[in-house]
């Protein structure tokens, strides 16, 4: 039991209602390309098909579509300004 | 032309254990010494492909960082640079920053609960600003806007909110559902107690449909200067 509750601090393990089929995977996407730390870099990203944008040096990303009306992303590869 | 691929800043050097950066590409982890931290990098030959088992790559790795040391920064994915040197100089700039950051999360996991039901949202309350020009207006605005007010949640999450260090709450993503999602920083010490109160709270509002995620590194507090509301009393911890 006790080995159970370390693997399963919540005491959730199994059951379906709380935590859905994909709730690992959105938690990764959540976590890993819209938090965290950012650095001045390069970000290139695209994934399954989801248009996010290219930035350059210490810039923000989101997806495509939550930019403002009108915007038009950028696509990954194109130059960035910075160098 | 060698990438070198940020992943986490530590409080510490890992323990020399393999980390197997494979899961990114052919190459091997690097430390990167900060002053009074330490960038751990993946140099490698390229930089990875951008799917899922990149992220999956990334992700272990922070988590066994995690593991072996008490305060991690996870890194946001896709930050990569031609030299070491791109990565580093930045951080370095901001050492202090970082070593107050590594202090909130030390210790500490987060845990992601999702609401898929419940009332409809609001906007936080405006409260009063220091004067400040319009684009500062702006930014106000907008970050009011991205912090929901969930009715309710104060109470009903009130035992929760005892065992916390942090909270940052956002609205949900409606593509998948979601209404609110709130992240939650909490010491590991008060896990058992914290998983207790969550089927409570959850049971307490069925019609909510609560989920709560497994703990892992807290990439929602690695920013500097990142909100943190303190809840209840036990906060802070």
């Amino acid at each position: 039991m006790s080995d159970r509750r370390d693997r399963d601090p919540l005491g959730l393990e199994g059951d379906g209602e709380v935590l859905p089929p994909d709730t690992s995977l959105l938690d990764l996407v959540d976590n890993l390309l819209d938090k965290g730390l950012l650095i001045h870099g390069d970000l290139v990203l695209g994934l399954a098909g989801v248009d996010l944008v290219y930035v350059g040096l210490s810039a923000m990303i989101c997806a495509a579509d939550r930019l403002l009306p009108g915007e038009r992303p950028s696509r990954p590869g194109e130059p960035s300004d910075e160098r | 032309m060698k990438a070198w691929w940020a992943l986490a800043v530590v409080d510490r050097p890992p323990a020399p254990r393999p980390l197997d950066p494979s899961g990114l590409g052919t190459g091997s982890l690097e430390i990167l010494d900060l002053g009074g931290c330490s960038l751990v990098v993946a140099a490698l030959d390229r930089a990875p492909a951008v799917d899922v088992d990149a992220l999956r790559a990334h992700d272990a790795i922070v988590r066994a960082l995690a593991e072996s040391a008490e305060a991690v920064l996870p890194v946001r994915f896709g930050c990569v640079a031609a030299r070491a040197d791109d990565l580093a100089s930045p951080l370095r700039a901001r050492e202090a920053v970082l070593r107050e950051a590594l202090g909130r999360v030390r210790g500490a996991v987060q845990i992601t609960v999702r609401a898929l039901g419940g009332p409809a949202l609001g906007d936080a309350p405006e409260t009063p600003e220091p004067e400040g020009g319009p684009g500062a207006r702006f930014l106000r605005r907008r970050a009011r806007a991205l912090t929901p007010n969930v009715p309710g949640w104060g109470a009903i999450g009130a035992e929760l909110h005892a065992l916390l260090r942090a909270e940052l709450v956002e609205r949900g993503d409606p593509r998948t559902g979601e209404r609110w999602r709130a992240y939650h920083l909490v010491p590991r010490a008060s896990l058992r107690e914290y998983g207790d109160a969550a089927a409570r709270v959850r049971a307490s509002v069925p019609d909510w449909s609560l989920t709560f995620g497994a703990p892992g590194p807290p990439y929602a507090f690695a920013a500097e200067g990142g909100p943190l509301e303190a809840r209840g009393a036990g906060a802070r911890a």
